[in-house]
């Protein structure tokens, strides 16, 4: 399951430059840590899946990235190992306090997005992970902060035209928390209004997914809308609390943004 | 190294000298920019002939909190926009040294009034409306100096601070009172919005300076200014300069359009009275 997408990273790109964001990627061979041998692909993402569900374990996340890579490779036609690897990359570039590493993980988050993109061109599922790697690409590498959000928002569009519910709303959540946290025009694609056009549309199609109630109160608080803004941020606490997702690995970490939003 | 070198170089390493940015309403906090402040200072240390470590550098995104840090006593110099200057100059005793060089604008730009097309022939079709501007924090500036060859703006018009700038011309496109001042980039990207067609820019305002490189009162020696000046004149020469200057949008520093400043400041003190 894809449910890791809250963009926690997205922060000040002031400093936007002008160098392209997508560079040509290298082969799938050098973006995998170690290599696994002749196990059928399935077999591989189905152990990467096991190993991801251990989250908050930065260790088994590591795994299941490898895992991810091997399983792109033992299919050669086949997105979900670079989905997979995606994703796992993102996870661990969010949270990742050293830049070099952080950097890195975002690059080839970046570089397994595109291959992703090539093998299948219209995939909303790369798409979406392409446009999250992006942003976190932009949080460490200025020159490509105006060219990569600029193509991360037009990515998320078409897949929230394509897939709306890809990643339970991910594409109109993400877009959300991409034009709330950004900068405004003419700078970058920031935009109060529309931010809360997005998120209001992410929890109009799921309304029981923690994180977009999150979002939606994030997006109110910043439009000075404090006290509509507590009503999603209770119901995120609350939804996460409860199952099915309490059982989710990131729940505890959405009741803590949505403690940390009240607090403001 | 001679001995006279040896003191010369320890006066200056003396007490780390702080340069404060202040840009109210820009992108950024003071927090997220502290890291491409951090790299604009060593390069600066390094341009002047200083001791690493000698130069600090913060940035503030508010009026108040700008000025309050400005106002401490290691805030040696710094580079604020042209609205808080004009605004604060006087009391936190700013003296105008340089210009600042904006990525994409340059050393100058030119403010631009927008309303919904042709709701507003003059100064007079304003009575009673709200003009909204991310030079907001400073009204003299936007009813004086931006406005100053316009005419007089009615002491009705209530001046907004604003960084919502797509929200404010969403609200002038719907027909509410609400005209815009917009700086030189929001201006020069005017034609890109897509209800674009429906705005016009009924006045303009003489090119302005864009950011003034200032010193604080008598903060720094004057021998420590001429190396600082120094540093911020070639920093655009070295490639560790011209990165650092590229993380804050900023092309360098030069000379002050000083004729242009004073043009300014005499504009604001008429519409401050």
């Amino acid at each position: 399951m894809n449910r890791t997408a809250r963009l926690g990273w997205l922060l000040v790109l002031l400093g936007a430059g002008c160098a392209s964001a997508l560079k040509e990627p290298p082969p799938i061979a050098t973006l995998q840590r170690e290599p696994k041998g002749t196990v059928p692909a399935s077999a591989l993402l189905q152990e990467a899946d096991e190993e991801y569900a251990r989250r908050p374990d930065p260790a088994a996340v590591r795994r299941s990235e490898g895992l991810c890579l091997a399983a792109a490779q033992a299919d050669e036609e086949g997105t979900a190992g670079l989905v997979c690897a995606v994703r796992a990359k993102s996870w661990l570039a969010e949270r990742e306090t050293n830049v070099a590493v952080r950097t890195d993980l975002a690059v080839s988050a970046v570089q397994a997005g595109q291959w992703c993109l090539r093998r299948a061109p219209s995939s909303p599922a790369c798409k979406f992970w392409l446009a999250v790697s992006l942003g976190l690409q932009a949080r460490d590498r200025p020159s490509t902060v105006e060219d990569g959000l600029k193509r991360m928002a037009l990515l998320l569009r078409e897949v929230a035209a394509a897939a709306p519910l890809y990643d339970d709303a991910g594409a109109e959540r993400v877009l959300g928390l991409l034009q709330i946290r950004a900068p405004g025009w003419p700078v970058g694609p920031g935009d109060s209004e529309e931010a809360l056009v997005h998120v209001r549309r992410a929890v109009e199609l799921r309304p029981d997914y923690p994180p977009n109630q999150l979002a939606l109160g994030e997006v109110l608080l910043r439009n000075d809308e404090k006290v509509k803004g507590l009503v999603p941020l209770r119901k995120a606490i609350d939804l996460a609390s409860q199952p099915p997702w309490s059982s989710d690995p990131d729940a505890p970490g959405w009741i803590q943004d949505a403690q940390r939003l009240l607090k403001r | 190294m001679t001995l006279v070198h040896a003191l010369a170089a320890l006066a200056l390493a003396a007490d780390p000298t702080v340069f404060v940015a202040v840009a109210p309403g820009y992108p950024g906090t003071t927090a997220e920019a502290q890291a491409s402040m951090d790299g604009f200072a060593a390069a600066l240390a390094a341009g002047a002939g200083l001791p690493a470590g000698s130069v600090r550098a913060a940035y503030y995104e508010k009026a108040q909190a700008g000025a309050e840090r400005l106002g401490k006593s290691d805030a040696g110099l710094g580079m604020v926009a042209l609205p808080f200057f004009l605004q604060e100059a006087a009391a936190l005793k700013l003296e105008p040294r340089l210009g600042a060089s904006q990525k994409g604008t340059g050393s100058t730009e030119t403010w631009a009034l927008v309303a919904k097309k042709g709701r507003v022939t003059g100064p007079a079709s304003l009575d009673g409306w709200q003009v909204s501007s991310i030079a907001g924090y400073s009204p003299a500036f936007v009813t004086g100096t931006a406005l100053a060859a316009w005419g007089r703006m009615p002491a009705s018009v209530k001046v907004v601070q604003s960084s919502q700038v797509l929200s404010a011309l969403r609200k002038a496109v719907a027909g509410e009172n609400v005209a815009v001042l917009l700086d030189g980039a929001q201006a020069a990207a005017l034609p890109s919005l897509p209800f674009a067609a429906e705005l016009e820019v009924v006045a303009r305002s003489a090119p302005l300076p864009t950011g003034i490189v200032v010193t604080v009162g008598k903060r720094i020696s004057p021998d420590r200014w001429k190396a600082l000046e120094r540093g911020l004149r070639q920093l655009a020469d070295r490639p560790e300069g011209a990165a650092a200057l590229e993380a804050i949008r900023l092309q360098g520093f030069g000379t002050l359009d000083t004729a242009a400043l004073t043009a300014a400041r005499k504009a604001f003190a008429s519409a401050s009275k």
